[in-house]
């Protein structure tokens, strides 16, 4: 087959086999079909597999099962729900405070449509830094009035959220250790000078709807000096003609054009982060000569391939997803020193460990206990004070999905907190209460309860004493207890709360 | 003086470490001042917070002779030359343990935007979600076999509302603990019980989902837990040991230790003598400050004891609240004062008494007093403070600072300062840029 007849996932993995064989690494096996499913299923849709859905991917026969699921996972509408709620998270930071659940509940709803459409993501961006309009109506516009609509703001998270470029320490100086210098930094903040409104100091400008438009004036400025800085690209002495067009459509058009790999190369990393835990430049947001690639030729031939498919999100998490790289084992190996153990977790020759999000917390709590699952079946963001409460409370910070970041009033909550006592009881579990039916044996709802939490069923050992445990009981009430106490252990374990 | 200055130099680049992952040569060092600090004893810190509002024309900067002065006289403490109002006579007497900063000016006279500026030294709204101070500096102070939570929140509630305050970009790890208070004698604006009354009953504390929940036996529980065993032990079989699940491990551990182990005790205040709790005030404040003191006792290196309710709102009858809740102030603080003392933990506990802001010198129409944050007073106590002074003052009327003006970057950095970590220490923000613990000049007047 030719070169480029290959497709992207197999030239993934031939790229891999080669960094692996220089680092004399060996990859871990593959994941089982049961882990698989619950990773592709936690990355894709936000959510652990019903019971329903592990039974059918068992019972398909077919050698490419796994590729199916993957098809299935993305045509759901739930993977454009999830995929707004990631990206919601990457462009309105946690911060939130000077927004409210209807405007917030807006931007979610357009990013959905987008990703309904499977949009070209290189257009999704340019709508977004072309929004315009009032801040109370459409969506894209929120992501300048949650950054004040204030030009150094806009320039930072723009760099970093798109290009991968942290221009943050060349506000005020010169980067240390880059090469941006503080001119860089106000050049590209310059692009967003002529907007109105002009940034205010009271936080509270965007109420009563002002609109969002381009002026055809506005300058930016070295801190304490009166040097103007005109509108310049990376890497570029020559400021930009901003005579036909505004500052912000020139912006957008050199952004997203399919000279700028930058775009691309940040673009396909913060998705393959999201897929295996680390980036092929980690943090994923922070591409810097001090911070080069794990392998530059992987990350290239991604961002080109992704460039050449008119920048398919789809395509792209279906062709890394089909990858023997994102199928292996997350297994760790007790006998391996600490360095290897770090390279092949950073050579991706091993899966990552990752720890719920606040969301996917909560949501799986919902789930696996079959209680209404209010924002996640909705998709929208929420203003359930009980949902609000529990994610601030578990809300993870920075761009690291490695760490577990709990302590211990988070473990107090989930052993002892409402949300648990009811989802263990059979009065606030339907879980529990469709396990009361007189045709199921012991056996299978202490399978059902492996099933619906941790998505397999329990080792042999641990089934014979766990159904021991069920025996013992002397009525059908302390069964019931029994059960309930089960469904605790499983919700407390270290199991249900990653994504392996 | 050296030492101080290397103490300093040296924490700097130790906090820029996370910064600057390709920086291995300051390994070396970091490690040497990681040992050197470790001889050193652990500080702590407790924030006494004045929930709504204290005033300090009422309290700390008093304006006898001046029509906004009102009811209140000051009387002469254990300093001389120093005032503080008549109605916190027992604290008048340990004045060589405070200093008095009178010259407190800050922008935001809103409880929830206050709480926010007072806790994190930033005004909220901004992209970068700040942590509260406390949990900043229970980061540095922690200790790597801590078996309590290292920040943990006794009695009231920050009046924050809808302004989220807590952990920020360190993480939910760094949440307080919240320990709530139950019964007892609550200060209430519409009725005013007496301040100490000894025929009330005293608060209990619970720490927020410690107690087992759904009317579970103890028996059950351990039932659970060995199950739980079982299922962490197949999964780490299965899975061999990572990162996460040692953390996860640990931290169930040591959560499951508190729920049954011997530290539930230190909740319950029954074993105090009934002289010191009487001593304390027998009000959800006093005994809040002297749960403060036995959690200080067993480790927990950061603790705030917010007032209960929005005590020190007194937009109405200001001096009849005032003088109540000076009585509870009064009864708890020089006894912590003196407990911390006599217990040697004095020199090493910190005390930071303050709230979102002040209130007007002018008495309103309901004789009261509305929020007022450009004069305002806040008072270091205890460990590394420099007692027996008073810190900046205002003009006669109250209104402005006439000398050494100080804000709220100045009045954290200081408190940095005194439990022995640098404010230039750093900590990677969500937005992937390093921020410092806290941003100002350091009160040098202020430290001891």
């Amino acid at each position: 087959m030719a070169q480029d007849e290959t497709r992207l996932a197999d030239k993934i993995d031939a790229r891999l086999e080669v960094v692996w064989q220089e680092q004399g690494l060996d990859p871990v096996v593959l994941t089982s079909d049961t882990e698989f499913i619950r990773r592709v299923t936690l990355d894709l849709t936000g959510l652990i597999p019903r019971v329903g859905e592990i039974y059918e991917f068992e019972e398909n026969s077919s050698s490419e099962r796994r590729a199916e699921l993957i098809d299935d996972l993305l045509s759901r509408p739930r993977h454009a729900v999830h995929l707004a709620n990631l990206w919601r998270s990457y462009l309105l930071s946690d911060n939130l405070e000077n927004l409210n659940a209807v405007q917030i509940g807006g931007f979610e709803e357009w990013l959905r449509s987008r990703f309904r459409d499977n949009v070209p993501y290189n257009r999704l961006v340019r709508e977004l830094l072309l929004a315009e309009g009032s801040f109370d109506q459409v969506g894209p516009a929120l992501y300048y009035s949650s950054l004040e609509v204030k030009p150094e703001e806009l320039a930072r998270s723009t760099s970093r959220t798109f290009l991968g470029v942290q221009l943050d320490c060349a506000q005020c100086h010169d980067h240390p250790f880059d090469s941006w210098k503080q001119t860089d930094f106000w050049s590209f903040a310059a692009f967003f000078a002529q907007l109105s409104p002009q940034p205010g100091n009271n936080g509270q400008m965007m109420q009563g709807g002002p609109q969002l438009t381009d002026l055809p004036t506005g300058e930016v400025f070295l801190p304490d000096s009166e040097q103007k800085v005109l509108p310049r690209y990376f890497g570029v002495e020559t400021p930009v003609d901003t005579e036909t067009q505004t500052r912000r459509a020139a912006l957008a058009e050199w952004m997203t054009g399919e000279e700028n790999m930058l775009f691309a190369r940040a673009t396909v990393n913060r998705v393959w982060a999201h897929l295996f835990g680390i980036g092929i430049v980690d943090p994923p947001d922070n591409f810097s000569s001090n911070n080069p690639p794990i392998d530059e030729e992987l990350l290239n031939l991604i961002a080109t391939d992704f460039i050449q498919h008119q920048y398919d999100l789809r395509y792209l998490l279906r062709e890394l997803t089909n990858t023997r790289a994102y199928q292996l084992s997350s297994r760790n190996s007790n006998e391996e020193s600490t360095e290897i153990a770090e390279k092949m977790a950073r050579t991706f020759a091993r899966h990552a460990i990752k720890p719920f999000t606040a969301d996917q917390l909560y949501d799986g709590l919902a789930q696996a206990t079959a209680q209404p699952i209010l924002s996640a079946a909705a998709g929208g963001f929420d203003i359930d004070p009980q949902r609000t409460t529990f994610i601030q409370k578990f809300r993870r910070t920075g761009e690291d999905q490695i760490e577990y970041q709990s302590g211990i009033p988070q473990a107090l909550t989930l052993m002892n907190g409402n949300l648990t006592n009811r989802a263990v009881a059979i009065e606030g579990s339907n879980l529990l209460k469709a396990l009361e039916a007189p045709f199921y044996t012991d056996a299978e709802r202490i399978n059902t309860l492996f099933l619906s939490t941790v998505s397999h069923p329990p080792e042999a050992e641990t089934a014979t004493m766990f159904l021991e445990y069920l025996k013992e009981q002397p009525d059908s009430q302390s069964k019931q207890a029994a059960l309930g106490h089960i469904l605790w252990a499983l919700l407390n374990s270290a199991e249900f709360t990653m994504n392996y | 003086m050296w030492n101080i200055n290397r103490r300093r130099c040296l924490q700097t680049l130790a906090g820029g470490i996370a910064g600057l992952s390709a920086s291995h040569w300051l390994q070396p060092i970091a490690q040497s001042l990681a040992a050197e600090e470790s001889t050193s004893p652990k500080r702590n810190l407790i924030v006494l917070w004045m929930t709504g509002g204290p005033s300090q024309l009422d309290t700390f900067d008093l304006k006898p002779g001046h029509e906004n002065g009102g009811e209140f006289q000051p009387i002469d403490t254990n300093v001389p030359g120093i005032q503080i109002s008549e109605h916190l006579p027992q604290l008048a007497q340990q004045a060589d343990k405070l200093a008095i900063i009178r010259s407190l000016s800050t922008k935001e006279g809103d409880h929830a935007r206050g709480t926010y500026l007072m806790h994190t030294g930033q005004r909220p709204g901004a992209p970068i979600q700040y942590p509260t101070i406390c949990a900043s500096l229970s980061k540095e102070l922690r200790g790597s076999d801590d078996t309590l939570p290292n920040f943990m929140s006794v009695g009231g509630n920050l009046l924050n509302f809808n302004i989220d305050l807590g952990p920020g970009f360190l993480g939910p790890g760094f949440a307080p603990l919240a320990v709530r208070a139950q019964g007892g004698n609550r200060p209430n604006n519409d009725e005013i019980p007496e301040a100490n009354n000894p025929t009330m009953a005293y608060p209990s504390f619970q720490v927020e989902d410690l107690a087992l929940g759904g009317g579970l036996t103890r028996e059950q529980h351990t039932k659970r837990t060995t199950l739980w065993n079982r299922l962490q032990s197949d999964f780490q079989n299965r899975q061999g040991t990572s990162a996460a699940f040692t953390a996860h491990q640990t931290v169930y551990q040591r959560a499951m230790n508190m729920m049954n182990g011997p530290t539930a005790k230190i909740f319950d205040l029954s074993d105090e003598p009934e002289e010191l709790r009487q001593a304390y005030g027998t009000g959800v404040f006093g005994q809040s400050c002297l749960l403060a003191r036995r959690l200080i006792e067993a480790g927990v290196s950061v603790i705030e004891v917010p007032f209960d309710g929005v005590s020190w709102d007194t937009h109405a009858d200001n001096f009849n609240q005032v003088k109540n809740l000076s009585g509870q102030l009064d009864a708890a603080w020089p006894t912590l004062l003196t407990d911390l003392e006599q217990r040697g933990l004095l020199e090493t506990t910190t005390i930071l008494w303050m709230g979102e802001f002040g209130r007007t010198p002018n008495i309103n129409e309901n004789t009261g007093r509305d929020h007022f944050a450009q004069a305002w007073s806040c008072v270091f106590a205890g460990g590394h403070v420099n007692g027996g002074q008073v810190y900046g003052a205002t003009n006669d009327s109250g209104m402005e600072v006439t000398d050494n003006k100080v804000d709220v970057g100045d009045v954290l950095s200081t408190l940095c300062e005194a439990v022995g970590v640098s404010p230039h220490t750093q900590n990677m923000s969500n937005l992937g840029r390093p921020i410092n613990v806290a941003e100002g000049a350091v009160i040098e007047e202020i430290l001891g």
